[in-house]
C-alpha cells in the first residue's frame, strides 16, 4: 500500500494585495492560503489512499506562518504532516524550496512511494519544484498530470504535451506534478477541522537541515500589473449593440 | 569564452529562443549553440538563422524529451555556459529545471523580457507573479544565466541562406519514464493560440445545451471557441484544452468576447495580450469590466440574441 507524499505552498491569497504608492505590490499585510495547485495535490494523494489504501503524509516548508496551513492540509484528508519551519526567512526561491523538501524527504520519508505537488505554486507559478525535486532525489518525474492510476509498482499517467495528451508509464518511488482538471479539491467540513487538530505533526527547524540560501537570482521589484482598459460601457439594448458592433468594425477587429 | 546555449523540445519555439539567444550572445560577444532533436527541419532552421554550432539529441519515440537532462547536463557542465534558454511547453519546463539543479543555477521561469543592467552588466529578467496580478523583475548575481522563455516573447529569428556549422551528437538513453501513448489536442490546441477571434464561456451559462448561443456568434465573426477553467473542469462541458489562463492557454486575438466569464486574474493573464476585449455579464461588479475595453452589463440570454441577430441583419 503506498506512502504518499504530499508537498504544498503557504502562499500570499492574490485577491487580497493592495498596490502601493510607486506601483509595488504589497504582500505583508494579504491573507494566505495553500497555493491552489497544491489543494489538487492534496486531493490526489487522498483519492489515491481511499482507492489503493495506504498512508498521506503532508509536507510544507515555510515562514512560522505556514502552520495554518499545515492545519488546513491534515483537514484536507492527510494523516500526518512534516512541517519544516524557516522562521522569519520567507520568500524562498524554488531552488531553495525543493532543496529544502528534498533533505527533508531523504531524512525523514525516504521510504514514501510516490511525491505529489502541484503543477506550480498560485504565487510564483514557476514551476520547478516539482522537476528540481525529482533531480535531488534522483527519482523519475512525470509532470503536469491529469489522470493518475497505480497498477502493482508501476504509476501510470496520463499528462499534458506540447500539443495534446501523452499516456506515460513509470516505476515508483516518483514524483509527479498535477494539473488543476485532475480532481475537484473537497472543502473541509467542521468534523474534518476538529479532527485534523488530533493528527500527528512533525516540526522541524533549520538547525535540523544543512542549509545555505544560493541567492542565484535577486528580486529588483515586484509591480502591479497594468491591466486595465477603457472600460467603455454599453447599454443590453439594440441600441447599445447596434453601437458596440460600430465600435468594433471601426477598429477593425469585425467585418 | 562561456557560449550561450537555447534548448528547443520542438519547431514552435525554436526561431524565437534563437532569437533571445542571440540578444545574451551579442551582448557576451559569444557564440551561440542549439540544442535540437535530430530532426531535419529543426536542423535546417538552426542553419538558416545563423546558429554558431548545433548539438543533436539523440532518443527513441518512447523517451520523454526531459530525460536527455542527464546526458545533456553532463555536457554542459564540461562547456560552463554564460546561459542556458530553454522553451516553455511542458517539457521544456521539466528539462530546464532539473538542468538548472545541475548546474547549480538559478531559473526565470516563463521569462518575458531579458535587458541589461547599464552598470553592472548584469542580466535583467522580467516574468508574471501571482497569476498576473504582478510583474516581477530579477537579476542574476552569479552563476549560469538559466530562463524558460514564455512563447512570443520574442519575434522568430529570420531564415536567411543556409550556412553549415559544426554538430555535436548526444545519445539520450531509455530512462524511467516511458510514452506509451500520444494523443494530438482533442481542440488542436494550435488554432485557439493563432486565432484572430475568441469567444469565451464563462459561468453565466446555466446549461450545457445553452453553449450553442456562444457557438453561433463564434460561427458568425469566425472565432475559435474557448472557455474558462470551471466550465471545461468542474462542469465538463468543454475539453480542457479550450481552457484559457494561467495553467491554460495564453492566446492573442484581435478580438476576444467574454460571455458569462466573471474575470478571475488567472484567466485575465491568459487574454492581457488580447487586442479588444469584449465582456458580457448580468453582474455589473464582476472584475472583468475592469480589464474590458468594451463592457455589456447585461443578461447573456438576452444580449446573445439581440447580437446574433444584428449580425444576421447586416450580413
Amino acid at each position: 500500500m503506498p506512502h504518499v507524499v504530499c508537498c504544498f505552498k503557504w502562499v500570499v491569497d492574490e485577491s487580497y494585495l493592495k498596490v502601493g504608492a510607486g506601483k509595488e505590490l504589497e504582500t505583508d499585510r494579504a491573507d494566505c492560503k495553500i497555493s491552489d495547485y497544491d489543494r489538487n495535490a492534496i486531493e490526489e494523494a487522498v483519492r489515491l489512499k481511499e482507492t489503493y489504501g495506504g498512508t498521506v503524509t503532508a509536507l510544507t516548508v515555510g515562514p512560522s506562518g505556514a502552520s495554518k496551513g499545515v492545519k488546513d492540509a491534515l483537514s484536507r484528508g492527510a494523516d500526518n504532516a512534516y512541517f519544516l519551519n524557516t522562521g522569519s526567512l520567507s520568500d524562498l526561491k524554488p531552488e531553495d524550496t525543493a532543496a529544502l523538501l528534498a533533505q527533508v524527504i531523504a531524512s525523514h520519508l525516504s521510504e514514501c512511494d510516490l511525491i505529489i505537488c502541484g503543477e506550480g505554486s498560485s504565487d510564483l507559478y514557476a514551476c520547478q519544484v516539482g522537476p528540481r525535486l525529482a533531480e535531488h532525489l534522483g527519482m523519475p518525474l512525470v509532470s503536469f498530470a491529469s489522470r493518475v492510476e497505480i497498477k502493482g509498482n508501476t504509476l501510470v499517467v496520463e499528462r499534458k504535451a506540447e500539443d495534446g495528451m501523452e499516456l506515460v508509464e513509470t516505476q515508483m518511488p516518483a514524483v509527479i506534478t498535477v494539473t488543476p482538471d485532475i480532481n475537484t479539491p473537497r472543502i473541509p467540513s467542521l468534523r474534518d477541522t476538529l479532527g485534523a487538530a488530533k493528527k500527528p505533526v512533525v516540526s522541524l527547524g533549520l538547525q535540523d537541515v544543512s542549509f545555505s540560501c544560493q541567492a542565484k537570482t535577486r528580486i529588483i521589484a515586484t509591480l502591479a500589473s497594468e491591466l486595465r482598459r477603457q472600460g467603455k460601457r454599453f447599454e443590453p439594448d439594440e441600441e447599445g449593440i447596434k453601437k458596440l458592433l460600430s465600435e468594433l468594425r471601426q477598429k477593425g477587429v469585425l467585418n | 569564452m562561456s557560449r550561450v546555449f537555447v534548448v528547443a523540445e520542438s519547431e514552435t519555439q525554436l526561431k524565437e529562443l534563437i532569437q533571445a539567444g542571440r540578444v545574451l550572445a551579442e551582448r557576451f560577444e559569444t557564440q551561440l549553440v542549439a540544442v535540437i532533436e535530430k530532426k531535419e527541419r529543426l536542423i535546417e532552421i538552426c542553419q538558416r538563422c545563423g546558429v554558431d554550432e548545433i548539438w543533436l539529441l539523440l532518443k527513441d519515440e518512447t523517451t520523454p524529451f526531459d530525460l536527455c537532462v542527464p546526458v545533456l547536463g553532463e555536457a554542459l557542465l564540461e562547456e560552463q555556459p554564460a546561459a542556458v534558454l530553454v522553451s516553455s511547453g511542458p517539457r521544456g519546463k521539466d528539462t530546464a529545471a532539473r538542468l538548472a539543479v545541475r548546474l547549480k543555477a538559478g531559473l526565470v521561469s516563463e521569462c518575458r523580457g531579458i535587458d541589461f543592467d547599464e552598470q553592472t552588466g548584469k542580466v535583467i529578467m522580467k516574468r508574471l507573479v501571482f497569476g498576473g496580478v504582478g510583474e516581477q523583475i530579477l537579476e542574476f548575481n552569479q552563476g549560469v544565466v538559466m530562463a524558460t522563455v514564455a512563447r512570443r516573447t520574442f519575434a522568430p529569428a529570420w531564415e536567411g541562406e543556409s550556412r553549415t556549422c559544426p554538430v555535436r551528437e548526444l545519445h539520450v538513453p531509455q530512462g524511467k519514464v516511458r510514452i506509451v501513448e500520444r494523443r494530438k489536442g482533442k481542440n488542436g490546441s494550435t488554432d485557439l493560440k493563432n486565432a484572430t477571434r475568441v469567444v469565451c464561456v464563462g459561468r453565466g451559462f446555466e446549461k450545457e445545451e445553452d453553449l450553442y448561443l456562444a457557438k453561433k456568434l463564434a460561427g458568425k465573426i469566425g472565432a475559435e471557441l474557448a472557455c474558462t477553467r470551471p466550465v471545461a473542469t468542474e462542469l465538463g462541458w468543454l475539453p480542457e484544452d479550450f481552457c484559457l489562463g494561467l495553467s491554460g492557454q495564453e492566446v492573442r486575438p484581435e478580438l476576444y468576447f467574454g460571455i458569462g466569464v466573471s474575470g478571475q486574474i488567472q484567466h485575465i493573464t491568459g487574454i492581457r495580450e488580447a487586442g479588444i476585449i469584449v465582456a458580457v455579464n448580468k453582474d455589473e461588479n464582476a472584475p472583468i469590466f475592469n480589464y474590458a475595453d468594451y463592457g455589456v452589463v447585461g443578461d447573456l440570454y438576452q444580449v446573445l440574441p439581440l447580437l446574433l441577430n444584428l449580425l444576421e441583419q447586416q450580413t
